[in-house]
C-alpha cells in the first residue's frame, strides 16, 4: 500500500514538474512576443494616424454603453469622462439596470434629463424597459431605465437602442482617458481584415488624484497592500499576457470594463449571454466561434496604449468574490463552448487556446493546491529532500518575480504611468512580495470557484466597491 | 545521478533568472535616469532654439544665422530643432522659412536617405517626417514608394503625399488608387482620409479616373470618397451615371454623392433621377434615396415617402418618418392617414419622431392657431399620440406655466383619449 502511495506521489511530482515547465515556457514565449510587439508598437506610434482620425469623417460612429446598478457615488465620473472623450461621432447610452438607490435620479438631475416616449425594439431579447430619458441640450446622452437583468442584459438593451455600427462597453466605475476611444478604434480603421472587437488596457483608479472628477491631476500609488498587489497583477496581465496572445491572434479575453465591438457581429452571435458570470470572455469566445463557423475573415485585437482606469476591491472579502466570479465565468464559458475544443473547424482557438485555458487556467489552481499537499506528504515520507524542495520553491518564486519585473519593465518602456522613483521601487517590491501569500490566496479562491462550479453554486457574488451601496443583483445569478 | 542533473538544471535556471531580474531592474533604473536627463535637456534646447529661430525669422536674419542651427543627425540639438521647425511649419507665417530650413539643415536629405534603408518602421517614420516637413522636393521619391507592396509603407506614403499636396502627388495617388485598393494595401478609410486633405482639387482627378472602372468595388470607393469631398457638379454628373448601376453598393454611394442641397442645380431634374430609387429592391439604397431627397429639399416626394413608412425594413421606416417630420405641417394629412391606419409599427415610428424632434411642441402651439383646419388636425394627431402612450409632451406642458384655456383643452383631450 505504502509502495503504491509512494509511486503515485513520485508520479504526481514528475507531472507537476513537467506541468510547471510547460506553463512557464508558454509564459516565456508570451513575454518574448510582448517585448517584441511593444518595441515595434512604440516605433509605429510615432507615425500612427490616430490623431487625424479624431477629426476625420472616415471615423465611424461609436456608442459608449454604460450599464449601471446602484452606482450613485461613482456613475457621474464615468458618464462625464465618456462625454468628454475626443472622438468625432459618438453617443453615450446609460442603462440603469434596476438600481434601487438614487443612481437614476442623480443622473436625471445632473444632466437635466426629461422622460421621453420611445419605442423599444428588441433585436436581442431583454428585460422590459421602463423609460427613456433625454435632454436636447446634451443630444449625445440617452438614459434607459429598465428592469434588473444583470450586466449582460443591460448591455444587450443598449445594443438594441444604439444606432452606431460599433459600441464600446464601459464600466460604471471607470474613467476613460480622452484619447482612449480613438486609440482603441485605430486597429479597426487601419486593418484590411475586419476587426470585430478591440480592447485596451485597464488600470486601477485607486490612488489617482482627480480634478473635475475626470481629469487626472496626479497619479499616485494607493497605500493599501491588496491594491498594490493588484496593480502589479494588472500590469502583468495586460502588458504581457494580452499583448502576447494578440500577436498570436488568439485572444480569448478582452476586459468588459473597456472594449469595443462591431455591433453587427455581436448581434449575429446572439449578444451578451445573460447568466454568464464572465460576459466579456463569453462574448469573445462566441465571436470566435461564430466567425470561424461562418468561415469569415476577422480579427480580435488588443491595443496597449488606450487606457481606462477602474476601481478595484480593497479588502480580501470583496477581492475573493471578484476572483471566484472571474474563475467561475471562465469555467462556464469554456464549458458552454466545449464543442470548439479539439475541433479543427475552430483552428488554433479550438486546437490550442481553449485546451491551454482548461489545462493551465482552470486546472492550474487544482494542480497548485494538490502540489502543496503532495510536497508536504513527500517530504514526510522521505521521498523529497529538503534541499530539493527549497530549490524548487526558489525556482518558482524567482520565475514569478521575473515575470513581474519584466512586466514592470514593459510598463517603463511604454507609458510610465507611475512616474515617481518611489512608484518604481514599490511596484518592484510588491512584484516580489506577491509570491509570498497573495498568489497562493488567489489560487485558493480559484480552487474554491472550481468546487463551487461542480456543486452547482454558480451565483454572481456582488463586489461592493468603495462608495457603493450593496444590493445583490438577483437577476444576474447564473441559473444554469 | 538523475537527481543531480535536475538540481544542476534548477540551480542554473535560478541563476539565469536572478541575472535577468537584475538586468531588467538595472535597465529600468538606467533608462529612467537617461530619459529624465535627455528630456530635461531636450526641453531646455527646444526653448532655446524656439526663441532663437523665431527671433531670426522675425528679424529676417535666418539665412545668415542658420549655421547656428546645424547639428549632427539624431543628436539632442537635432531633435530639438526638428521639433521647433515642425511646430513652425504649421504656422502660416513661418511655413516657407521652416520649409527652407528643413532643407538647408539637412533634415530632408537625412530622412530621404532612410526611406530606402533600414527596417520598415524606420522607413515609415522617415516617410512620415517628410510629409510633416511638407517637402515638395521629396514627392518623386515618395511617389516611387507607392508601388511598394508593404501596406505599412504605402499607407504612410499616401498620408505624407496628402500632407505635402500638389498636382503630382494627387495624380500619382489617384492613378494608383484602383491597384492599391484592389490589393488591400491601404484601407479605403485611410485612402479617403488622405484624399480629403486635397479637398476639391481631388475631384477632377477622381472624376476623370479611367482605370479600375470595370471593378464595381473601386467605383463604389471612388464615389464614397467623392461624397465626402466638397459638392461639385462634376461629381454629381459622374454619380448620376451610376444611379442605375447593377450593383446596389454603387447605387447607394452614387445617391450619397448626389444627395446634397448644393447639387440641386448641378444636373437637370436630379430629384426625378433619385425618385425611382425609393422603390429599389435593396433596403440601404431606399434608405439613401430618402436621405438624398431630403437633402435636395424636394417636397414633392412626400407622397412617395409615405409608402416607405410601411417598408419591410425598420431603418427605412424610421428614415421615412424623419423625412416627413422635416416637412412639418405639410405632412399633417399624411400623419393622420398613417395614425388612423392599422400598421402599429408605422404609427409608433411617426409618434416617436414627432416627440424626438420636438414637433409635438409645434402641434401644441397649433391648438391656438387661427387656421381651424390646422388646429383640428394638430389636435387629432396629439390625441392619437396620447392614446398610443406618447403623452409626455402633453403632461410636461401641463406642468409648465402657461395659458390656462389651452391647458384645459389639453386636459379634456387627455380625458377623452384612452391613454396607454
Amino acid at each position: 500500500m505504502k509502495k503504491i502511495l509512494i509511486i503515485t506521489i513520485i508520479g504526481f511530482n514528475y507531472c507537476v514538474g513537467v506541468y510547471f515547465g510547460v506553463m512557464n515556457t508558454i509564459y516565456s514565449v508570451l513575454l518574448a512576443l510582448a517585448l517584441f510587439v511593444i518595441f515595434r508598437h512604440l516605433r509605429r506610434i510615432k507615425y500612427s494616424p490616430y490623431k487625424e482620425f479624431t477629426i476625420s469623417q472616415e471615423t465611424p460612429p461609436v456608442t459608449i454603453l454604460i450599464a449601471m446598478h446602484n452606482e450613485e457615488r461613482v456613475v457621474l465620473r464615468s458618464i462625464r469622462s465618456a462625454l468628454a472623450t475626443e472622438y468625432p461621432f459618438f453617443e453615450v447610452i446609460i442603462i440603469n439596470d434596476g438600481s434601487t438607490d438614487g443612481t437614476l435620479q442623480k443622473v436625471i438631475d445632473t444632466f437635466g434629463l426629461k422622460k421621453i416616449d420611445r419605442v423599444y425594439r428588441t433585436f436581442l431579447k431583454t428585460k422590459p424597459v421602463k423609460g427613456f430619458y433625454f435632454n436636447l441640450e446634451t443630444p449625445h446622452l440617452l438614459v434607459i431605465d429598465k428592469e434588473q437583468g444583470g450586466k449582460a442584459d443591460a448591455l444587450n438593451c443598449g445594443i438594441n437602442v444604439s444606432r452606431s455600427p460599433y459600441f464600446c462597453s464601459l464600466d460604471a466605475d471607470s474613467l476613460l482617458e480622452k484619447d482612449a476611444l480613438i486609440r482603441v478604434m485605430t486597429p479597426l480603421l487601419d486593418s484590411n481584415v475586419p476587426v470585430i472587437a478591440s480592447g485596451g488596457v485597464v488600470r486601477i483608479i485607486n490612488g489617482l488624484r482627480l480634478t473635475n472628477e475626470i481629469t487626472i491631476e496626479e497619479i499616485d500609488l494607493p497605500d493599501n497592500t491588496l491594491l498594490l498587489f493588484q496593480i502589479v497583477e494588472y500590469i502583468r496581465g495586460f502588458l504581457f499576457g494580452r499583448v502576447g496572445w494578440d500577436n498570436l491572434h488568439s485572444l480569448l479575453i478582452l476586459s468588459g470594463t473597456f472594449s469595443l465591438f462591431q455591433k453587427a457581429s455581436v448581434v449575429e452571435a446572439g449578444g451578451f449571454m445573460v447568466g454568464n458570470l464572465a460576459e466579456d470572455m463569453d462574448m469573445i469566445v462566441r465571436l470566435h466561434r461564430h466567425m470561424l463557423k461562418k468561415k469569415k475573415p476577422y480579427r480580435i485585437r488588443f491595443v496597449s496604449d488606450p487606457i481606462c482606469w477602474t476601481e478595484a476591491p480593497d479588502d480580501f472579502k470583496m477581492l475573493g468574490r471578484q476572483r471566484r466570479r472571474w474563475h467561475l465565468g471562465l469555467i462556464q464559458t469554456i464549458f458552454q463552448n466545449r464543442e470548439m475544443m479539439f475541433n479543427p473547424q475552430f483552428g488554433r482557438i479550438g486546437m490550442a487556446v481553449l485546451p491551454y485555458y482548461v489545462i493551465f487556467e482552470i486546472l492550474g489552481p487544482v494542480i497548485e493546491v494538490l502540489g502543496y499537499f503532495f510536497v508536504i506528504i513527500s517530504f514526510f515520507l522521505g521521498i523529497l529532500s529538503l534541499d530539493f524542495l527549497l530549490l524548487f520553491l526558489t525556482l518558482a518564486i524567482f520565475y514569478g518575480v521575473f515575470l513581474s519585473t519584466a512586466s514592470i519593465f514593459l510598463e517603463e518602456l511604454t507609458f510610465k504611468r507611475y512616474p515617481k522613483w518611489s512608484h518604481l521601487f514599490k511596484l518592484l517590491i510588491y512584484g516580489v512580495l506577491e509570491n509570498f501569500g497573495y498568489r497562493q490566496i488567489n489560487s485558493f479562491w480559484r480552487f474554491e470557484a472550481l468546487i463551487q462550479y461542480f456543486i452547482g453554486k454558480r451565483k454572481w457574488e456582488y463586489v461592493h466597491k468603495k462608495g457603493h451601496e450593496e444590493h445583490a443583483p438577483v437577476a444576474a445569478d447564473s441559473t444554469k | 545521478m538523475q537527481n543531480k542533473v535536475i538540481i544542476v538544471i534548477i540551480i542554473t535556471t535560478i541563476a539565469a533568472l536572478l541575472l535577468l531580474i537584475a538586468a531588467l531592474f538595472l535597465t529600468s533604473v538606467i533608462r529612467r535616469v537617461y530619459k529624465k536627463r535627455k528630456y530635461r535637456k531636450l526641453d531646455h534646447l527646444r526653448k532655446v532654439f524656439d526663441k532663437k529661430i523665431r527671433e531670426s525669422l522675425e528679424t529676417g536674419t535666418v539665412l545668415s544665422t542658420q549655421s547656428e542651427f546645424i547639428a549632427s543627425p539624431n543628436s539632442e540639438a537635432w531633435q530639438a530643432i526638428e521639433g521647433v521647425l515642425l511646430q513652425l511649419i504649421d504656422e502660416e507665417r513661418y511655413r516657407d522659412e521652416a520649409h527652407t530650413l528643413f532643407f538647408s539643415l539637412g533634415y530632408v536629405w537625412y530622412y530621404e536617405k532612410y526611406t530606402d534603408y533600414g527596417n520598415v518602421q524606420m522607413r515609415a517614420l522617415s516617410v512620415d517626417r517628410l510629409g510633416r516637413m511638407k517637402s515638395e522636393s521629396s514627392v518623386p521619391k515618395l511617389i516611387a514608394l507607392l508601388d511598394e507592396n508593404k501596406p505599412e509603407i504605402v499607407s504612410v506614403v499616401v498620408r505624407s503625399l496628402s500632407r505635402i499636396g500638389g498636382r503630382a502627388a494627387l495624380q500619382a495617388i489617384v492613378e494608383r488608387l484602383p491597384v492599391i485598393l484592389d490589393r488591400s494595401i491601404v484601407t479605403r478609410k485611410a485612402m479617403g482620409m488622405a484624399l480629403q486633405a486635397f479637398g476639391a482639387d481631388a475631384i477632377p482627378y477622381l472624376v476623370e479616373q479611367k482605370s479600375g472602372l470595370d471593378n464595381l468595388w473601386i467605383i463604389s470607393c471612388i464615389l464614397d470618397i467623392l461624397s465626402r469631398l466638397p459638392a461639385d457638379p462634376r461629381s454629381v454628373r459622374l454619380a448620376a451615371r451610376y444611379l442605375s448601376s447593377m450593383n446596389a453598393e454603387v447605387r447607394s454611394k452614387a445617391l450619397k454623392v448626389v444627395g446634397r442641397s448644393e447639387n440641386v442645380r448641378a444636373v437637370h431634374n436630379l430629384p426625378e433621377l433619385v425618385l425611382p430609387l425609393l422603390q429599389d429592391p435593396v433596403w440601404f439604397v431606399r434608405l439613401q434615396a430618402i436621405r438624398s431627397l431630403r437633402a435636395l429639399g424636394y417636397e414633392a416626394f412626400a407622397p412617395s415617402i409615405e409608402k416607405l413608412i410601411f417598408d419591410e425594413n425598420w431603418q427605412v421606416r424610421n428614415e421615412a418618418a424623419q423625412a416627413l417630420i422635416v416637412l412639418g405641417e405639410r405632412s399633417l394629412d399624411i400623419f393622420l392617414e398613417i395614425l388612423t391606419g392599422a400598421d402599429g409599427y408605422a404609427k409608433e415610428s411617426i409618434c416617436e419622431e414627432i416627440e424626438k424632434t420636438n414637433f409635438s411642441g409645434r402641434l401644441i402651439k397649433n391648438l391656438k392657431a387661427s387656421d381651424r383646419g390646422l388646429q383640428e388636425k394638430s389636435r387629432q394627431v396629439l390625441e392619437i399620440m396620447h392614446s398610443l402612450g406618447f403623452s409626455t409632451p402633453l403632461s410636461e406642458y401641463l406642468e409648465q406655466e402657461g395659458d390656462e384655456t389651452e391647458k384645459e383643452l389639453i386636459r379634456g383631450m387627455m380625458k377623452t383619449g384612452s391613454g396607454a
